[in-house]
């Protein structure tokens, strides 16, 4: 026996002692009898009219309607109350939006001369992810993976500045008045309008400044007095370590094709390969050789897959490799390199 | 639930409506009768089934069906009367003067069958026009239709009127041993019948 039962066969017999009850009760109510001795004792006590009548009478003391009337008042106190709290956190919400609003608008009217030139917007990739931008000046910027850049807030209005952490290919619209410069770590690249690359990940040694075509020049983040003047197809590096400049006159493509989706490497060593390959395709790379790295490599990669990259490394450099897949999104492809 | 209370409907996820108002009035009667065979004082049993309904409204869940509101509504008004009768530290005293000296869960199932089997009879005894209402009450309690008459000041023939009226809401000859007939072939039909009880158990 239990609660829901209880109520089935109570509220059976209480049909049965109306005479309301289905043929389909009754045999139920039949099972219930058989069940016990005791069941039926009580529906013998139950159906006697005097039992029925002093239940009645019981339930007559009560008056129903005063209660009807206090419960009612009482849930729509409550439900008063539910809906004066919900107004409640409206109009705090809207008086909060007020707030920021008038504060904004305080902050844009007023603030706006001293903040301007430190606040930046920020746009960053991830490993394995190139992207393009157009900034406020409609120039067009091409960010390579894992790469950080921020530009300030009221880019175009008084000044150009962009801090970049990475590597980006820069194709700036050409505005006399207002020079457009890229900062990353010492170095400062003062440009009017052109095209240039600029590679300057924190892991790497140097920076690296690419000019495709215009004019650029090179400035030094703590020393006024250096300046220097940057020729189309020229490579500037930048030695972060020891803040030294060396300017070279090599083939620019190889260092601006990751932007039209090529990697080209030409006499690198396979140290920097493995870098390169693992911002390209997000990726790990752990080399178990150490011999391997000092392998000159030459390839042109387009749309390859990491497999084939890997099998073209194993039958160049006549090493063994391993993939291994992570189930999480979040943790790169694995590659193993052996002997 | 309620929408500011224009309507006191109740969605059941069968499908099944509840009309909250109609449900009070047989519920309240019931369940403080049924709290009354915990506690004696009825201001105290009314109070308990106030909390209970105030407690059912502001839950706002979700019940399957009916039997789930009642077995709600049983057990809330139970444990809350026990709680009381903790509280105040009387139990003893309290029980001792209690229908049922000492309270089990099966004497709370048979305080359950006896409300829902009477309080279907109340419901029908409601419909009735006043003076029926009174008439069967006092005939139930077994006064005589002199008795009655005397009692409620009217004609014997407008008693026995009135009885013949309300005496509808109850089964005819109620205490023959109607279902003592039946017994008797019971074996022969235990085991359909459990098969049925099964069925409709689920």
């Amino acid at each position: 026996m239990n609660l829901l039962e209880s109520i089935k066969i109570g509220s059976i017999i209480g049909k049965y002692l109306g005479g309301k009850e289905s043929k389909e009760e009754l045999v139920l109510l039949r099972i219930w009898l058989c069940r016990a001795s005791k069941n039926q004792e009580m529906f013998n006590k139950l159906k006697e009219e005097k039992n029925i009548g002093e239940a009645i009478e019981a339930y007559e003391t009560y008056n129903k309607e005063l209660a009807w009337e206090r419960y009612r008042q009482r849930i729509t106190a409550l439900t008063f109350r539910n809906v004066l709290f919900r107004w409640k956190v409206a109009a705090v919400f809207f008086f909060l939006v007020g707030c920021a609003g008038i504060l904004s608008y305080i902050n844009n009217e007023w603030l706006t001369p001293s903040t301007s030139d430190n606040a930046f917007t920020t746009i960053s990739t991830n490993n394995g992810q190139n992207s393009k931008i157009i900034l406020p000046d409609s120039s067009v910027v091409w960010i390579s993976s894992g790469t950080t850049l921020s530009y300030n807030t009221n880019f175009s209005v008084k000044n150009r500045l962009i801090k970049l952490s990475g590597q980006a290919f820069f194709q700036v619209a050409r505005n006399e008045e207002i020079p457009l410069t890229v900062t990353c770590n010492e170095l400062k690249v003062k440009v009017l309008g052109t095209k240039f690359d600029v590679s300057a990940y924190p892991e790497d040694r140097n920076v690296s400044v690419i000019l495709e075509s215009g004019s650029i020049e090179l400035l030094k983040v703590h020393d006024q007095s250096f300046k220097l003047k940057l020729n189309p197809g020229e490579v500037a590096e930048f030695d972060v370590e020891r803040k030294e400049l060396f300017v070279s006159k090599e083939g620019s493509y190889k260092f601006t094709s990751w932007k039209d989706g090529i990697l080209i490497f030409k006499d690198d060593e396979m140290s920097e390969v493995f870098k390169k390959l693992e911002r390209w395709y997000n990726i790990d790379i752990d080399v178990k050789n150490d011999k391997v790295n000092q392998l000159i490599f030459n390839a042109t990669i387009v749309n390859e897959n990491v497999e084939e990259i890997f099998d073209l490394i194993k039958f160049s450099c006549g090493i063994n490799y391993e993939i291994i897949q992570s189930d999480d999104p979040e943790i790169p492809v694995k590659v193993i390199l052996t002997k | 639930m309620i929408n500011l209370l224009r309507n006191t409907e109740i969605n059941l996820s069968n499908g099944e409506k509840l009309d909250l108002k109609e449900f009070f009035y047989t519920y309240y009667p019931k369940l403080t009768s049924f709290a009354s065979s915990y506690i004696v004082e009825p201001s105290v049993c009314e109070d308990i089934v106030q909390d209970v309904f105030i407690s059912f409204w502001e839950k706002q869940r979700n019940f399957p069906n009916i039997y789930a509101v009642k077995a709600f509504f049983y057990t809330a008004t139970r444990n809350s009367c026990l709680d009381h009768l903790k509280h105040f530290k009387v139990e003893e005293k309290y029980r001792a003067m209690t229908k049922n000296n000492i309270e089990t869960t099966e004497s709370f199932f048979d305080e359950v069958i006896r409300n829902e089997a009477y309080s279907e009879i109340y419901s029908e005894i409601n419909k009735l026009p006043t003076m029926g209402k009174r008439v069967l009450l006092l005939a139930l309690r077994e006064n005589s239709n002199e008795e009655i008459a005397k009692i409620l000041n009217i004609a014997i023939n407008t008693v026995k009127t009135h009885k013949a009226r309300a005496y509808k809401v109850l089964r005819k000859n109620l205490s023959d041993l109607f279902l003592f007939f039946s017994l008797s072939r019971r074996k022969v039909t235990e085991i359909a019948l459990a098969k049925i009880w099964l069925n409709t158990k689920k």
